[in-house]
């Protein structure tokens, strides 16, 4: 119910007010009184030209568009990435998913790593590929994406999406597990040489995925990986053979192998399709 | 030709989808017809550039979509249902809308905006802009998955059972939509065989992978002549029969000598086609 008011702004002052040359005071004093008139309401009704009305609604829905807008969204807008790319990455409920296995992954290493007093050193280098490995096949994943076919359906380039969603999270993982290793008590090479096996290993994933779908490209590396590292520990090969030298330029050159079978299977991606 | 679909043959390991389909496909409304397992979703993947066929040559509005370039040149001018719309829970029915636009190319925000509207208004989901999708009955978010293919007036949609969930009054508005601009050309699958007599000017009969009609809904009725029959109780030469509303045994088959034949539907030519097919459980 409008409570009653003796004071109505006049014609003119209303007529300013529609405008927009009252001052900030008046305004907001002829304001409060248009929330609780009717009549005021009604009065100044017509004297809005349409054609400023749609543009305080196109400014109002804008700034609605702005607020709504995820603060993540928002930061990667900020950082440079095209408003588009950003709402690709970052829309898919199942990139939130790989991304809390990222982080979680590489915390719940950290911990192991922390807990495992006889050899933190061969727990981490022996698990720590396995987190962006297991990540980024999440966050490629299109069964794990509900809207995949719709998605893929469109002209926004399915291989810029996916590589988009793995490399985002690929590098969150990346960035993660580095602070996780922070947990090694020892100052040693182990903060850095997991890198290297990481990277390729991911990258071989991501090579298998289009053929092979992402969770049995990530399951049979991965088995794969805890199998070598087995075998070598039962022959007494401790996992800090990974910090030699020669085992770091294998790893690189594995990595830059797999680069270039994921560039030729991705553009396999944008002629055929998607397994 | 809209489409032009040539010898196309896909697998999934053991099982064939598409045992070396022809079809080719112009401007109107064009229904796909066949039992669960034909066919006609791997059809109409591929058509919508999701899938690449095995062998066999596609050509989609003039354009090669085993060429990269093109068929993102295809995907610009094609509105497409999938099966399962997929659309994320969490999300409000606009806020799904307006992804599915930014992927569109629809990057002018204001204009984006204005288009989001408009194809919510066309389904009829502009009072429910601001729902979640995980509250949305089956039939509205079919309807939201029409609206995404409805984004950008595409000169082709590709619709995959779009009528499953709508009432009759959203299905006849639904009819409305898809026919109502004859330059665009429209592939549907449906099981709704009504659908197909009130909306399509050609009907596809898919069965195994394979077309076994093709024609107006007219000529696939009056290809059942004389195989469809009623009577007091099932007779020898009926191959499916079930009692119709007004107590008679409605059956088709080989009718016997001096049977009371009945001028087919659509319905009954296609069990004509597809015979005891047709009453299998979801298979393919």
């Amino acid at each position: 119910m409008t409570p009653p008011t003796s004071w109505h702004p006049g014609e003119e002052l209303l007529q300013s007010y529609v405008d927009g040359g009252l001052p900030g005071l008046s305004a907001g004093s002829v304001e409060a009184h248009l929330l609780n008139c009717a009549d005021c309401r009604a009065q100044i009704g017509h004297a809005v030209e349409p054609r400023r009305l749609v543009q305080v609604k196109e400014a109002l829905d804008d700034r609605l568009d702005e607020i709504a807008r995820p603060r993540t969204e928002r930061f990667l807008v900020r950082l440079g990435v095209d408003e588009c790319d950003a709402r690709a990455l970052l829309a898919a409920p199942s990139m939130r998913r790989a991304w809390w296995l990222a982080v979680l992954g590489a915390a719940a290493l950290g911990l192991l790593a922390l807990g495992n007093t006889q050899d933190p050193t061969a727990v981490f280098l022996a698990l720590a590929p396995l987190v962006p490995l297991g990540a980024t096949a999440a966050a490629y994943a299109p069964a794990l994406d509900a809207a995949f076919a719709l998605v893929s359906a469109t002209p926004y380039r399915t291989t810029r999406l996916l590589l988009a969603r793995s490399l985002a999270v690929g590098t969150t993982s990346l960035v993660a597990i580095a602070l996780a290793s922070l947990a090694i008590p020892q100052q040693d090479l182990a903060r850095v040489v997991w890198l290297l096996p990481s990277v390729a290993l991911t990258l071989v994933v991501l090579s298998l995925a289009p053929r092979l779908g992402a969770g049995y490209a990530a399951g049979g590396v991965a088995v794969g990986w805890l199998l070598v590292i087995s075998t070598l520990e039962t022959r007494g090969i401790d996992v800090d053979w990974l910090a030699e030298a020669a085992a770091q330029v294998v790893w690189a050159l594995l990595a830059a192998v797999a680069f270039a079978a994921v560039v030729h299977q991705w553009h396999r991606i944008d002629t055929r399709g998607i397994a | 030709m809209s489409l032009q679909v040539n010898e196309v043959r896909k697998s999934f390991g053991r099982t064939t989808a598409l045992d070396g389909l022809s079809l080719d496909v112009g401007g109107g409304v064009t229904g796909l017809l066949g039992p669960n397992g034909a066919g006609k979703t791997t059809l109409l993947r591929i058509v919508a550039t999701v899938l690449a066929a095995d062998s066999g040559t596609v050509r989609v509005l003039g354009r090669d979509p085993g060429d990269a370039k093109d068929r993102i040149e295809i995907r610009r001018r094609l509105g497409y249902l999938p099966q399962d719309v997929g659309a994320y829970n969490g999300f409000s029915v606009r806020e799904f809308v307006d992804y599915i636009a930014v992927l569109k190319e629809h990057r002018e925000r204001r204009a984006r905006r204005e288009e989001v509207d408009r194809v919510l208004e066309l389904v009829d989901l502009s009072d429910q802009a601001y729902t979640r999708v995980r509250s949305l009955s089956g039939g509205m978010r079919r309807r939201l998955g029409l609206a995404t293919a409805f984004l950008g007036s595409p000169e082709l949609l590709v619709l995959d059972e779009p009528a499953v969930g709508l009432d009759p009054q959203q299905r006849l508005r639904f009819r409305e939509l898809v026919s109502n601009d004859p330059s665009r050309t429209v592939l549907l699958s449906t099981h709704q065989t009504d659908d197909v007599a009130a909306l399509c000017r050609d009907v596809v009969v898919v069965n195994e992978g394979k077309v076994l009609f093709r024609g107006s809904p007219a000529d696939l009725a009056a290809s059942a002549r004389g195989r469809v029959w009623r009577s007091e109780v099932r007779e020898a030469g009926a191959e499916l029969a079930w009692v119709a509303g007004d107590g008679s045994t409605r059956q088709i088959g080989t009718p016997p000598a001096g049977a009371d034949l009945v001028e087919p539907t659509v319905e009954d030519a296609y069990l004509v086609l597809v015979g005891a097919k047709a009453l299998q459980p979801v298979g393919v």
